[in-house]
């Protein structure tokens, strides 16, 4: 397996069921892929400060700047 | 009003029409110097199609709609050159799909696990999130961010699990390598 795969499986089991395959997969890549272990450990870590802004409400959102730009875009065409 | 096209005046172009491309055109860009540019570019278009301007409409809703076909591409190439391509972080020659050398996650993140509360944090990551194509901005703070479920997540932005499945890894590899540039970089 790649690691542009791996990195595809281990984002894919933080969103939803993986098959036995590709759990098995995954597991031997790991072993024997130390950037991935690394991306795997980050990845958890990044997972953990997006979830850390949902209790943080003021800083969960976009802008309302960002929000009124997109409507004016939208609205001109 | 007869519009030749065989003969064009384009400086009569500009007195005639300048104006009006211009205020349609900083409107929707909110920039004077790319409003500009964007008036200079549909004159040159014009000139170059004026043999096909068939006369069905007056010259001013001609230009006015190349110009509004370039504003219209302006935003999907911005748009687009928010994707950063899988190329960057993995290897197209020699081992296929490798993490290439200056991509490669570092495994540094486990610092940041202490400092989730940390005002800057909050900041940095909520930048690299805005620089995120619009799409996946919403689905990020959905799924990542919120946790909704992904059947709703899917339902509510109209794509399918797979779809799902790539995005959050394409955002996800960006968003990795965003924080740890802003963060490690201070």
């Amino acid at each position: 397996m790649s690691c542009r795969k791996a990195s595809y499986i281990i984002e894919k089991r933080e969103v939803s069921k993986l098959s036995l395959w590709e759990k098995l997969s995954l597991k031997f890549h790991l072993m024997i892929c130390d950037l991935c272990r690394r991306y795997e450990s980050d990845s958890k870590i990044l997972g953990k400060i997006l979830k850390s802004l949902h209790k943080h409400e003021s800083h969960a959102h976009l802008s309302s700047t960002d929000k009124e730009e997109m409507k004016r875009k939208l609205a001109s065409f | 009003m007869s519009q030749t096209t065989s003969h064009i005046n384009t400086s009569e172009w500009v007195d005639q029409y300048a104006d009006a491309l211009y205020a349609f055109a900083i409107a929707r860009v909110d920039d004077a110097d790319l409003a500009k540019d964007f008036v200079q570019e549909t004159f040159l278009a014009g000139i170059k199609a004026a043999e096909n301007f068939e006369g069905k409409s007056s010259v001013k809703t001609w230009l006015i709609s190349i110009l509004k076909r370039k504003i219209i591409d302006y935003y999907r190439q911005k748009e687009a050159r928010k994707t950063t391509p899988l190329s960057h972080f993995f290897s197209e020659k020699g081992k296929v799909g490798h993490w290439l050398p200056e991509a490669a996650p570092k495994g540094n993140y486990s610092e940041m696990e202490e400092a989730l509360d940390n005002q800057e944090l909050q900041q940095a990551i909520t930048n690299c999130i805005e620089l995120l194509p619009g799409k996946w901005k919403g689905i990020v703070l959905d799924k990542l961010v919120e946790e909704k479920e992904s059947d709703d997540v899917c339902k509510e932005h109209e794509i399918t699990p797979s779809n799902l499945w790539v995005i959050v890894h394409r955002a996800k590899l960006q968003l990795r390598e965003c924080l740890e540039r802003k963060w490690f970089k201070a």
